[in-house]
């Protein structure tokens, strides 16, 4: 009994590490996706964060820090960021929503007849390098996760491969080593209790 | 015939020359009062030789080149202590300190220029500087409406105009937008409170900016009416806004619609079929081909590719400065007149906006040459 139970228990493990190292291997091909995703992502965002201070900058010149600064308060706030989840080989990783930050003249909140074109510059700039930066962030954060999640599989997975799956293995052997040394003796048991019969018949019998 | 007198009655050849004499006088001072008007000069003969002798205090092309070659911000602040702001850059450490020292000369030098009117003789100086009143009308309505605090908002204003100080700094101090509309009601710019403390949620700012900049333009309209140096420079300057404004919305995104709401009209050169055209223009190069032929083509063609080059707007903002400090210079060349004293009050604008620009180049490590490109010298 207890070896069925170990047998059916052993193939259940096998399946559950089969298992596990697809999921391991689909969160690799996951993440590596992501990560080749991610120097660009990365290069772009800084980019576009480097030209929308030098934007900044230009202003500040232009306009002196008075006049920008009032403009800058006519502004309208950027769309806040939306956080939902998606799920990957069943981890949770973050998908940030953002409407398109990049708007038109007419939607930023400030006259344009009264203002410099380098306002339009800066303004456009950061919509752009708020853009790049969610989307750079959202890779970060799904590499993360499926970081975290691809050791965690790896480590369940050498569990059940070095630990589990020997230590049912070691005691399914005993147990039918046992069991063949049972029979063995059983056996040997039987040939000499039929031996003794024999000799017994033969001793009655002269 | 020698030895005859010529006379009239008691009247001899000495007395009818004489007589002539004034006849041609008096006719003379009628055709010259007639045609010059000199007495419509009178009032400004005393602003603008004032003007012209502040004119001449301004910084020369040497003490430019020298403040935007200096090697560091303290540096600058040093040069700019050998000029007449110097008596006011005591203590000045920072761009700030700067950018309000600066601000505070130009209140003080347009408050002498003021004075120097007769009363009732201003009303085209006036005009002008309803431009800062509009800049600091919107700067406190923005904080107050960002919920800055009253000194934080103040900073940003420059109390030159119509609206006073204290008036600014009770608007400034307004709790909320009721009480900042309240400030406000009975003046033309009450409704337009009111009006944009119900749309501010949709709309933002946009459309109480752009009724403040027609009330500035309308200011100028009536202010100016009359005196041709001026009424040429407020149509180069309507121009040269909608020159830019067109640039702006055909990068932007704007449709014709919106664009055809923002142009101004009264422009010297840009009018009818032209601003038609700019509104009609698919890209910034029909823009280039509808002002073609005009004054503004060359010069904003250049900027436009320099744009491209630099992929910023600092060029074409730069150029069409520079166009203005060209038209504001002509405005001033007549002897007397009011184009000589908003010649200078925009002259020292300039200048001043080129020191702060300075200083902010300074402050960020700008060399000499990448100052240069982004600095508009008088």
């Amino acid at each position: 009994m207890v070896l069925i139970r170990l047998r059916r228990r052993l193939g259940v493990t096998k399946r559950a590490h089969e298992l596990l190292e697809e999921k391991k291997n689909a969160l690799i091909i996951e993440l590596y996706s992501v990560l080749r995703q991610l120097a660009g992502l990365r290069k772009e965002a800084y980019e576009n964060l480097l030209k929308a201070y030098r934007d900044l900058v230009d202003a500040e010149v232009r306009l002196g820090e008075g006049d920008l600064k009032s403009v800058s308060l006519a502004v309208r706030p950027c769309p806040e960021v939306g956080l939902k989840t998606r799920k990957v080989m069943g981890v949770a990783v973050p998908v940030l929503s953002i409407a398109d930050p990049r708007r038109p003249l007419s939607a930023r909140g400030y006259g344009v007849v009264g203002t410099s074109p380098v306002v339009d510059q800066v303004a456009g700039g950061f919509e752009e390098a708020l853009r790049s930066v969610a989307r750079w962030a959202e890779s970060e954060a799904v590499i993360r996760r499926l970081a975290v999640e691809v050791e965690k599989t790896r480590r369940r997975e050498m569990a059940l491969d070095k630990i589990i799956i020997p230590r049912l293995l070691e005691s399914i052997k005993y147990i039918e080593f046992c069991l063949e040394e049972r029979e063995r003796e059983d056996l040997f048991r039987l040939k000499r209790t039929r031996e003794r019969a024999e000799r017994g018949v033969h001793a009655i019998t002269s | 015939m020698p030895g005859v007198e010529l006379s009239i009655g008691p009247l001899d050849i000495d007395h009818l020359l004489g007589l002539a004499a004034v006849c041609l006088v008096v006719l003379g001072l009628v055709v010259t009062f007639r045609k010059f008007r000199p007495m419509k000069i009178v009032p400004y003969i005393f602003p603008s030789s004032y003007a012209r002798g502040l004119e001449a205090k301004l910084l020369k092309t040497g003490q430019i080149q020298e403040l935007a070659g200096s090697e560091s911000f303290e540096s600058f602040v040093e040069i700019l202590s050998r000029t007449g702001y110097g008596q006011y850059l005591r203590g000045a450490k920072s761009y700030s300190d700067v950018e309000r020292v600066l601000s505070q000369r130009f209140v003080e030098t347009c408050q002498s220029v003021s004075e120097t009117f007769l009363r009732g003789k201003r009303a085209p100086l006036d005009a002008y500087l309803r431009k800062w009143d509009i800049k600091n009308l919107k700067s406190v309505v923005r904080g107050v409406y960002n919920h800055l605090e009253p000194a934080e908002t103040l900073q940003m204003i420059v109390p030159v105009g119509g609206l006073s100080l204290v008036l600014l700094q009770k608007a400034a101090e307004a709790k909320d937008r009721e009480s900042l509309s309240s400030i406000f009601r009975g003046t033309e710019f009450g409704p337009l409170l009111e009006k944009l403390a119900v749309e501010y949620g949709q709309k933002g700012f946009i459309a109480f900016d752009s009724a403040l900049d027609k009330l500035m333009f309308e200011a100028m309209d009536t202010g100016f009416r009359k005196v041709p140096a001026l009424e040429r420079f407020l149509g180069a300057w309507k121009d040269l806004t909608n020159i830019q404004t067109a640039i702006r919305a055909k990068t932007e995104g704007l449709s014709k619609e919106e664009l055809a709401g923002l142009l101004l009209s009264g422009g010297s050169v840009l009018s009818g079929s032209r601003v038609r055209r700019l509104v009609e223009a698919e890209g910034v190069e029909e823009i280039l081909n509808a002002i073609a032929l005009t004054p503004y083509s060359e010069v904003i063609r250049e900027a436009v590719r320099r744009c491209d080059e630099w992929k910023s707007l600092v060029p074409l903002d730069v150029a069409v400065n520079e166009i203005l400090v060209g038209k504001a210079k002509e405005m001033g060349a007549e002897p007397v007149g009011m184009g000589v004293v908003l010649s200078y009050i925009i002259a020292l604008e300039y200048e001043i906006a080129l020191i702060k620009s300075i200083a902010r180049g300074k402050e960020e490590g700008l060399g000499a040459e990448e100052l240069a490109a982004r600095i508009v010298a008088w």
